[in-house]
């Protein structure tokens, strides 16, 4: 009597929606304001690296899911998606090989060896922007003069900070500059302006693509130790809004740290994450060779996710003592 | 009265206009076919032989062990068979008894009259109409024997794809305050509270005028799996229900019936019926009130919803949480909790592919447990380490597996992980 035509499976037996392909492309909608930024400062080049960075990506993984012997599935956007977020992370002057070298980086080392998407222990963008900031220090940090002809520097904030110190650079850039996006003001193409990687964070809030406890306790984190350290020594430490809005502070926050695989899943796991990531960006930025600590830090805390993940909540009803059961006689009997 | 209302779970579109829908009374089918098995009870003996001609409401089956649940003829007709190996809804091998209706109009038995409300609730064939269906006399007789201070009636549907209970407020006001009254009677609860969906107008006027002086209305939005026992007490006794074996919300001073049940009690005679949602994944949806042992296929004949194709799925229950009937031929019984079609391109297909841990699953669990963690350890086969982890205080709800993105069957993994530590356990 039974018909084998019906399909019988496990509950549940509708689905949300909600699929990899639709996080990775709200993902890439998020960085399309970043991107327009770096275009407004850098111009066209922006546009290149970032076109580099996504075919390469795309293409890296394709060959690497052949020689893997994995299921194609460059459909999910995954590949668009990190490559997009590494150019974010590269001056707008950076050659099409270096950007080449980059994305192997990011699909080997950050995702195929370790078995694919989801497996990977580290953020594949951070592991590729340590190997080229390791290897080409000068080719990363070679950062365009900007296309405006007022040109006052040709440095980047936290470069400024490290070399001249709090007043000079506080002085030479000001905080409305670095929060909207200044000409004037250099960087990687998505350091440009922290409003529209706000933006950009924002959509992915809303969307809940991210969760947002990640990015907000980053800026916390940055902010707490900056500040505490600015009101111990205003002479040797810029302000926590400087730390803020100068550098990759945002970038990290909003597209970098929330990373599904690398962050931790508990709300309290993601809380001290976030707290530690953010405290950790200003310790390497205040005391490291490096201007710029907000990736490493990301990188750094990440380490820590698969001791993070045992924050978890308590399970339902764990906490709760037996109520001592009433034993009074019914008087309907 | 706590209102923790519940935290995680998934709001699921809630089609109001469900509630409005009547319920059509389904004309008997030419055979009704009624599986001898009672969800948390076990294997019932028949009572009645191969040619027998039954009245309709008698006695066919029952459990000789107290404070179980009968089985009764759904419509006088004739016995034409006793299948001794019926695949039932959830693949067990069990005895059935067919009947085929001639007919006769069911006359009005004259209800025993000096049986205690216990032994008439096992004789009339109650049951609790929860995701298990506990024969409800034993419910009663251990409310009895601890006492209780909050009696929960619960009208919220057990899925916003579901609105039997609420449209039965409605409907059978009358009948659900009659039943109240008798559960009062019988257990003198300090307090009694109905729970209804709030965002229903109707639903929630239904509700007042059952309850009357009897009981308070509670309103709740029905984010899934608010219907479900452990989250309506916390939500009404403000206690939440820990996963430890023999804890029951009777040790928190409760107990939870169901609306359909409460209606039920409220009626004379047997149980021979259901009030069931009946939709399809397009909208169509209809409530109809149809006797036990009709065909699945025999009521979307009649509400005009088109048994699917090759490769859709017919769901015994709601979308969320029922199960996937291999055959339309398979009857309607106490536990079927509504009828859910599928075409095939509505089918989903779980992936075989990797947690990217985006931690949706452990956000969104009512339970607050680590779903991908002990779904993972399930399909790897690392049981210890899936128990470790709570594995047995999933309630099913299914949320995590609607929501992941990647599309892991987590449930699926999970109720593995369950099957297989009990079948250890039970071999050793």
């Amino acid at each position: 009597m039974n018909d084998p035509a019906f399909v019988v499976s496990a509950p549940p037996h509708i689905h949300s929606g909600y699929t990899v392909r639709r996080l990775m492309l709200a993902s890439i909608a998020a960085m399309l304001p970043p991107l327009a930024a770096g275009f407004w400062a850098f111009g066209p080049d922006a546009l290149r690296v970032a076109a580099i960075a996504v075919a390469s990506a795309a293409a890296w993984d394709l060959l690497l899911q052949r020689i893997f012997g994995r299921p194609l599935s460059i459909a999910d956007g995954s590949a668009a998606a990190y490559g997009l977020l590494f150019a974010l992370l590269l001056p707008a002057s950076a050659p099409w090989w270096l950007v080449c070298v980059g994305t192997l980086v990011l699909l080997l080392l950050g995702k195929h060896v370790y078995g694919g998407l989801g497996c990977n222990p580290f953020n594949g963008v951070l592991i590729a922007y340590a190997a080229l900031m390791l290897s080409y220090p000068g080719l990363m940090q070679d950062v365009p003069p900007p296309t405006a002809e007022d040109i006052m520097t040709e440095s980047a904030p936290l470069v400024e900070l490290k070399d001249k110190g709090p007043e000079d650079a506080e002085a030479a850039f000001p905080l409305a500059e670095l929060w909207v996006g200044s000409r004037k003001v250099t960087g990687a193409i998505g350091e440009i302006s922290p409003l529209a990687v706000l933006a950009g964070g924002i959509f992915l809030i809303a969307t809940r693509t991210i969760p947002w406890i990640i990015p907000a306790a980053f800026l916390a984190g940055l902010a707490a130790l900056s500040g505490l350290f600015r009101l111990l020594d205003p002479e040797t430490y810029a302000s926590p809004l400087f730390h803020l809005l100068a550098g990759g502070a945002f970038l990290s926050a909003f597209l970098i740290a929330p990373d599904w695989p690398t962050s931790p899943v508990t709300r309290a796991g993601r809380l001290v994450y976030g707290l530690l990531a953010g405290a950790l960006a200003f310790a390497i930025r205040a005391w490291s060779q490096w201007p710029e600590g907000a990736y490493f830090a990301v990188f750094l805390a990440s380490l820590l996710t698969p001791l993070l993940d045992r924050l978890r909540p308590a399970v339902f009803g764990a906490r709760f003592t037996r109520r001592r059961p009433v034993r009074h006689r019914p008087a309907g009997l | 009265m706590g209102s923790a209302r519940m935290r995680g779970g998934v709001s699921l579109p809630l089609a109001f206009e469900g509630f409005s829908r009547p319920f059509e009374a389904l004309p008997l089918p030419s055979r009704l076919t009624l599986p001898l098995i009672q969800d948390e009870g076990g294997v019932l003996e028949p009572r009645v032989k191969k040619n027998e001609t039954v009245r309709a409401g008698q006695i066919i089956a029952e459990n000789p062990r107290p404070h179980m649940a009968a089985l009764h003829a759904p419509a006088a007709g004739k016995v034409v068979e006793i299948v001794s190996s019926f695949r039932d809804l959830r693949g067990r091998a069990v005895p059935a008894v067919v009947i085929e209706p001639d007919g006769t109009p069911a006359q009005a038995e004259a209800p025993a009259a000096d049986a205690d409300p216990v032994s008439s609730a096992a004789a009339r064939g109650l049951v609790d109409f929860d995701r298990r269906t506990p024969p409800l006399a034993g419910k009663l007789n251990d409310a009895l024997g601890r006492g209780i201070e909050t009696l929960i009636v619960n009208a919220l549907d057990q899925e916003p794809f579901l609105f039997s209970r609420g449209r039965l407020l409605q409907e059978e006001g009358e009948a659900v305050r009659r039943g109240i009254k008798s559960l009062r009677a019988l257990l003198s609860p300090g307090k009694t509270v109905l729970v209804v969906e709030s965002r229903v107008a109707a639903v929630r006027d239904a509700a007042k005028a059952a309850a009357g002086e009897a009981a308070y209305v509670f309103p709740l939005a029905n984010r899934y799996p608010q219907a479900a026992p452990r989250m309506i007490a916390r939500a009404v006794l403000g206690a939440e229900i820990p996963y430890t074996a023999g804890v029951t919300v009777a040790d928190f001073g409760g107990l939870i019936v169901d609306v359909e049940a409460a209606a039920a009690l409220g009626r004379e005679g047997p149980l021979t019926e259901r009030f069931l949602t009946v939709s399809d994944g397009r909208g169509r949806r209809h409530n109809v009130r149809v006797a036990l042992g009709t065909p699945i296929g025999e009521i979307l004949e009649h509400v005009g919803i088109i048994t699917p194709a090759a490769g859709g799925k017919i769901i015994a229950g709601g979308p969320m949480s029922g199960l996937a009937a291999a055959d339309p031929g398979l009857p309607v019984t106490k536990e079927t909790a509504g009828v859910f079609v599928q075409g095939p391109s509505e089918v989903i297909r779980p992936a075989d592919a990797v947690c990217i841990k985006c931690g949706l699953c452990v956000e969104k669990c009512p339970m607050r447990l680590m779903p991908f963690l002990i779904a993972g350890f399930s399909e790897k086969c690392r049981f210890d380490d899936a128990e470790r982890h709570d594995l047995f205080a999933c309630i099913e709800c299914g949320c995590c597996a609607y929501l992941c993105p990647v599309g892991i069957p987590l449930l699926q993994f999970i109720r593995f992980g369950k099957q297989q530590i009990l079948a250890r356990r039970n071999a050793a």
